[in-house]
């Protein structure tokens, strides 16, 4: 064909149907973009944005802390520390020959042991290799670089102060969640709870971009306990001497301030280290000074006095006769015959006869009143996990039997804190004060005796430990103190009490000119030489006043053998 | 004259439209950045804040009561007065 022959008509033909071409190419070119965006869009969306998604995006866990427990001078009692677990997340987990060295030798453990372990979890994936390593060791092992063990973070509490505070700390399990003592009653104020956060990563895994916030964390409070550090530790450390020396099976210490009701100590021999998990024996992490009651025996004589002098049948100046008082086939005698003697020799030389007459005069129902209000059968400690309440029975309960008894701490039991609360009552004037085991805990009292029975009742105190007392030994050099013994049997097992096994209790105050501290010692069968009150817990009291008193620079008493410190101090400048 | 004035309109609004375009990508750039170096930081937060308990943990093993007194009475021969020596100051 020749195309010079062409006509115009055939040229704009042939232009069209070369147009249509191009165009049908471009639209159907298109359409195909059409076809592959809804393809995109539409249709594989879900799967193309998780996809983006598991690339670019992760959740990290946003970290918190278990709270910090310190002591009343921020002194720190319980911490968290990192500590790291090796995790297996493969359900064929092997270790060469030479891994498997390399890793014994490095977790210190025996390579058999170790083989068992990675047997024992064949075929299992998700599994903890080792549980909490020192962050040290982690990085060796991270330097192995084993497949398929990862190397998880987790928090351990470490106790610095280790055997000191054991009990009333309690401790936590390996999940960091605590299952005695403090750390279980206050679990909720403590945790940390994780959070977790959304967040785009780049190329190089670096975060780019925090896309939300999926939990928020947590984190644990800290918690300022009333504990002093520096009394803790004396009294830890008086009582175990005191142990060591009597034979003791156990005892414990408390000391109280006497104006606010907090616990500066609270001491119990033996004691275990809470940092040693694996080795505690149950009874050695009881808080006796707050889960065991006992008969307080003539330590509780004081309360029974304060009533008398209430009731207003008797004065400090009364003359109580303390020959032997018979009740039905009973009789209570005392080991010397005391004859007729004031209030004050009846607490001072511990006349059981004198004490039971006392109490068969009083009103039942009054004398009951009183005994619950200084704190006897109801619960003190705040909440503290495993609390006695102690045992004081109805007094439609007590007969004569019942109440003469219960006058010189039989048919009565409670916990030392009890005790220590009591006396804090009298310490402070009359007005109780609930206990604290917290710093700064500031709370209304509450009046249960007028101060000026307080004020007899201490005076009377102070004749135990003077001269012609049962409790001389209790005294402090420099400083007036007052307080009472106690001596009780234990109960046998067969219902009755054994006559040689006792209880040795001292509860007292100091300074008397102007209260601040409540100490109560207990001791649990002395077998030594000892085991009067007066023999073996009033020394310790001694001991723990005057080292207590000197740290927390309590003035000596001014009319004391010592000189006016005042004035001497004026003559060394 | 009119239409003019329409195409230099519009002429600044695209100029508008990149600078605006250009500048989102910088400030999407810096904000990533900075990002990075928050992120950077917080490690080393938790980083020093570990340290921080692990000292102080050895702080306080280190000067438990039990020690001190230990050091004070077989290396540094201290001993505690007795009573009639100590003086004691009234606070003011």
């Amino acid at each position: 064909m020749n195309r010079g022959a062409e006509t115009k008509e055939e040229i704009s033909k042939r232009f069209i149907v070369r147009a249509f071409w191009v165009l049908g190419f471009f639209i159907l070119l298109s359409f195909l973009l059409v076809l592959r965006a809804t393809y995109l869009q539409v249709l594989n969306k879900d799967f193309l944005i998780d996809q983006g998604n598991a690339r670019q995006i992760r959740e990290p866990t946003i970290v918190a802390y278990r709270g910090m427990i310190t002591d009343r001078n921020d002194k720190p009692l319980a911490i968290s520390i990192p500590v790291d677990s090796l995790f297996i997340n493969h359900n064929n987990f092997s270790l060469s020959t030479g891994e498997l060295e390399a890793l014994s030798k490095i977790l210190n453990i025996d390579i058999g042991k170790l083989q068992k372990k990675i047997q024992a979890n064949k075929g299992k994936s998700n599994w903890f290799l080792e549980r909490h390593v020192s962050t040290k060791l982690s990085k060796k092992i991270k330097a192995l670089k084993i497949a398929n063990i990862t190397i998880i973070r987790e928090y351990q509490r470490a106790y610095p102060s280790g055997e000191i505070v054991s009990q009333l700390l309690g401790y936590t399990n390996t999940d960091e969640k605590g299952i005695e003592g403090i750390e279980l009653q206050y679990e909720s104020w403590l945790r940390g709870i994780a959070g977790k956060k959304k967040v785009l990563k780049d190329r190089k895994f670096r975060s780019i971009e925090n896309i939300g916030i999926i939990k928020t964390a947590k984190p644990g409070k800290d918690l300022k306990l009333s504990i002093d550090l520096r009394l803790q530790y004396i009294a830890n450390k008086l009582l175990k001497e005191s142990i060591l020396e009597h034979q003791a099976q156990f005892g414990t210490v408390i000391v109280l301030n006497a104006l606010t009701s907090e616990v500066l100590a609270m001491a119990n021999q033996p004691s275990f280290d809470n940092n040693e998990r694996s080795s505690i024996s149950p009874s050695l992490v009881r808080n006796r000074a707050i889960i065991d009651m006992y008969e307080p025996g003539s330590s509780i004589k004081p309360f029974i006095i304060a009533n008398a002098i209430e009731s207003g049948q008797y004065d400090a100046s009364s003359l109580i006769d303390t020959s032997p008082v018979k009740i039905g086939k009973k009789v209570i005698r005392d080991r010397t015959d005391l004859g007729n003697v004031d209030i004050g020799t009846i607490l001072s030389r511990s006349s059981n006869a004198g004490m039971s007459r006392i109490s068969l005069t009083l009103e039942s129902d009054k004398l009951w009143e009183m005994m619950s209000d200084f704190g006897f059968g109801s619960l003190s400690s705040g909440g503290f996990p495993g609390e006695a309440r102690g045992e004081l029975h109805h007094h439609s309960q007590w007969g004569d039997i019942g109440k003469a008894t219960m006058s010189y701490g039989y048919g009565i039991s409670v916990t030392p804190l009890q005790l220590a609360q009591a006396y804090a009552i009298l310490a402070n004037d009359g007005i109780r004060k609930p206990i604290s085991l917290l710093a700064n805990q500031l709370t209304e009292g509450k009046r249960v005796l007028s101060s000026v029975t307080a004020e007899k009742v201490r005076a009377m105190l102070e004749k135990v430990v003077g001269p012609n007392g049962t409790a001389r030994k209790a005294s402090v050099e420099g400083y007036r103190v007052g307080g009472k013994s106690g001596t009780a049997w234990k109960t046998s097992g067969s219902g009755g009490y054994t006559e040689d096994r006792y209880r040795s209790f001292f509860a007292g105050i100091a300074p008397l000119d102007d209260p601040q501290l409540v100490v109560v010692v207990f001791i649990d069968e002395p077998s030594g030489e000892f085991y009067y009150g007066g023999d073996v817990a009033a020394p310790v009291f001694s001991k723990v006043i005057s080292e207590s008193l000197r740290l927390l620079a309590i003035p000596p008493s001014y009319n004391s053998s010592f000189n006016d410190p005042l004035v001497a101090d004026l003559k060394l400048e | 004259m009119d239409l003019r004035r329409s195409y230099f309109q519009l002429l600044i609004c695209i100029i508008l439209c990149t600078a605006s375009a250009v500048s989102i990508i910088y400030i999407k750039h810096q904000s990533r950045e900075l990002f990075i170096e928050l992120e950077v930081l917080n490690v080393q937060r938790d980083k020093l804040n570990i340290q921080w308990s692990e000292l102080q943990t050895e702080e306080n093993i280190w000067a438990t009561p039990m020690r001190i007194e230990r050091e004070a009475m077989n290396k540094l021969h201290l001993q505690r007065p007795p009573m009639k020596k100590i003086k004691v100051y009234e606070k003011q």
